[in-house]
């Protein structure tokens, strides 16, 4: 365990404990102060840094420049007037999504928009967090605080005063968005079942058919039974298998559904919360194969047919 | 000279003493009347002896050993235990050997900056070995060079702590250095070490409380932190090692008088294998 008088700035813990003083100045105000959403949101970006940082801080380096990479490892400045420069929070979460599955796209959705906000405060003449309250922001911003922390082994209670408030709040709002999505579905199953039954044999047949073509993981609507398909985003590592006997190589990687579309009732869904309430929210497997030419870039037969008929255009060297 | 009948051979005062000195148990038939067996029996013992101390230093994050390996160097000793930490070499610019002696001083002759320097010989308040830095050092030793009876080191455990203050408040304290550490830059420096269970980070001097629960916290050791008995250890003879976790202890010194002789040796290390 090594000695070391000061932390790196980029390091999770040092971001981790700034992030912390400033939840700790946002739990001073009152959850109507337009501070309140501020010091959540400047909060928030930190967390999100220190969880990347919990597994290098050369991931928060702007790799444009090698001397960032360098500062990030921990290396003095080589370069007079050197600034370390980090990548931007929307790079983050793009990192964090792509990394971590406990970080959905729902997540880094409500973040960005945060962020926004956080940004309009900042560099506007807006009131951003003025006047609106804290109850359509709030049980996001827990959920993302708790899904951040768990990526580097910290508990609820070490960064809220009040835990257990922000827990009940978080299975609220699961609540309310499964009841919402339910009733949603609910409503066009209805309407499917309104239509006569001539007219829903073709739309079901038009489902098929267009659930066959597009790209996606096929399913079963909720609503009418019809083919719909889940649309996800890649999540985890890529599995990859060589066939050298049939010349293929097969990639396979974790989806996590992100939306959902059935084109036979209409019925949508996005967000993995409201999925998972319409039992849509089970990640799958997305395959891919590919030709081993085309994947390790071989020359293939068309690439040496081509190479043949230059050959044929050289002329020979002759003394004549 | 004496004679060991098992392996009939005459043991040497030199071989006497170091099976003497041996730390490790050793596995041997024990015979009865046996010299060597009597001297590897003391050895078996003094390996059990230490067995529980480092149970103890695993449970309570400190140790004393009484005239341990007395006559030895206390650079012997912290090679003993384990890595002798030299924190010249981990932070580029600072001077400080890697045994310490500590002497008592009055106030007006110490350096700027130091607990003397603030206190003198009156009592110093509990604390962690340069809490003011993000990763202090996790063990020290202090070793008696010339005891006082009078003078013991308080020691509290961060357990202790946690449980009249409450452990996630103590999680949610945050500090930072009265003065720049590298002389450039301040950090906030958490109020336990992160994945050490009952640790706890506190210096009433070198530290600034940063949010509430960090003042919350300095109010608590002003009141009642510094009237928590915890435990007093003497080193008053030559010899008298006390082990201590950084990370997981408080601990200060009590007040000496003017002509108290006490002179103890502290040694920074990077792990101990007792």
């Amino acid at each position: 365990m090594t000695v070391a008088a000061t932390p790196h700035p980029w390091s999770a813990d040092a971001l981790m404990n700034k992030a912390l003083l400033y939840i700790g100045v946002m739990e001073g105000h009152t959850t109507d102060d337009w501070e309140y959403g501020l010091w959540a949101s400047l909060a928030l970006e930190l967390m999100a840094r220190a969880a990347l940082a919990h597994t290098s801080p050369v991931l928060l380096a702007d790799a444009s420049n090698w001397r960032n990479l360098s500062y990030a490892l921990g290396n003095p400045a080589t370069s007079k007037k050197f600034s370390p420069v980090s990548i931007g929070v929307g790079e983050v979460l793009g990192r964090l999504e792509e990394m971590h599955t406990t970080i959905t796209s729902d997540i880094t959705g409500f973040c960005r928009h945060f962020f926004q906000r956080r940004n309009s405060e900042l560099h506007s003449g807006e009131l951003a967090f003025h006047g609106r309250g804290s109850a359509d922001w709030l049980p996001p911003f827990y959920i993302a605080v708790e899904a951040l922390l768990g990526i580097m082994g910290r508990p609820l209670d070490v960064v809220l005063k009040n835990a257990e408030d922000a827990v009940e709040m978080i299975a609220a709002y699961k609540d309310d968005a499964a009841k919402a999505v339910l009733q949603d579905i609910n409503a066009h199953r209805l309407v499917w079942q309104g239509k006569p039954q001539l007219v829903r044999d073709q739309e079901k047949a038009k489902a098929e058919a267009w659930a066959t073509k597009e790209t996606g993981h096929r399913c079963s609507c909720p609503a009418c039974s019809s083919e719909a398909l889940v649309q996800g985003k890649p999540s985890g590592t890529v599995s990859t298998k060589v066939e050298p006997r049939i010349g293929e190589v097969t990639e396979k990687q974790r989806m996590i559904p992100a939306s959902f579309q059935c084109i036979a009732c209409g019925l949508r869904i996005s967000g993995l919360a409201k999925l998972t309430a319409a039992g849509l929210g089970d990640a799958y497997t997305s395959t891919s194969i590919y030709p081993a030419s085309q994947y390790f870039e071989l020359y293939d037969e068309d690439d040496l047919e081509e190479a043949r008929r230059e050959a044929e255009r050289f002329e020979p060297d002759f003394n004549e | 000279m004496r004679l060991c009948v098992p392996t009939v051979r005459l043991v040497g005062q030199a071989e006497w003493a170091a099976v003497e000195g041996a730390t490790r148990p050793v596995s041997v038939p024990l015979l009865q009347g046996c010299t060597l067996c009597v001297m590897m029996r003391k050895v078996v013992r003094q390996g059990c002896e230490m067995s529980a101390a480092a149970e103890r230093f695993a449970e309570h994050g400190f140790v004393f050993l009484p005239n341990w390996l007395a006559g030895r160097s206390t650079l012997d000793i912290a090679a003993e235990l384990g890595g002798l930490l030299d924190l010249s070499a981990s932070v580029p610019g600072l001077s400080i050997p890697a045994v310490q002696p500590l002497r008592l001083q009055s106030e007006a002759a110490a350096r700027a900056n130091t607990y003397s320097k603030q206190f003198g010989r009156a009592e110093f308040p509990l604390h962690n070995d340069l809490a003011h830095w993000f990763r202090p050092p996790r063990y020290m030793l202090l070793r008696c060079i010339n005891g006082d009876h009078g003078v013991p080191t308080r020691v509290v455990k961060g357990a202790e702590l946690r449980s009249v203050f409450g452990s996630d408040r103590i999680d949610r304290a945050l500090y930072r250095p009265v003065r720049p550490v590298d002389g450039l830059s301040l950090s906030l420096l958490a109020g336990g070490f992160a994945g050490v269970r009952d640790s706890v980070r506190w210096d009433s001097l070198f530290l600034l409380p940063a949010n509430e629960t960090a003042r919350e916290f300095r109010d608590f050791m002003q009141s009642v932190g510094n009237f928590l008995k915890g435990e007093k250890q003497y080193l008053a003879v030559p010899g008298d090692t006390l082990v201590i976790d950084n990370w997981r202890v408080l601990h200060g010194r009590a007040a000496a008088s003017r002509d108290s002789p006490r002179v103890i040796e502290r040694a920074y290390l990077t792990r101990v294998d007792l």
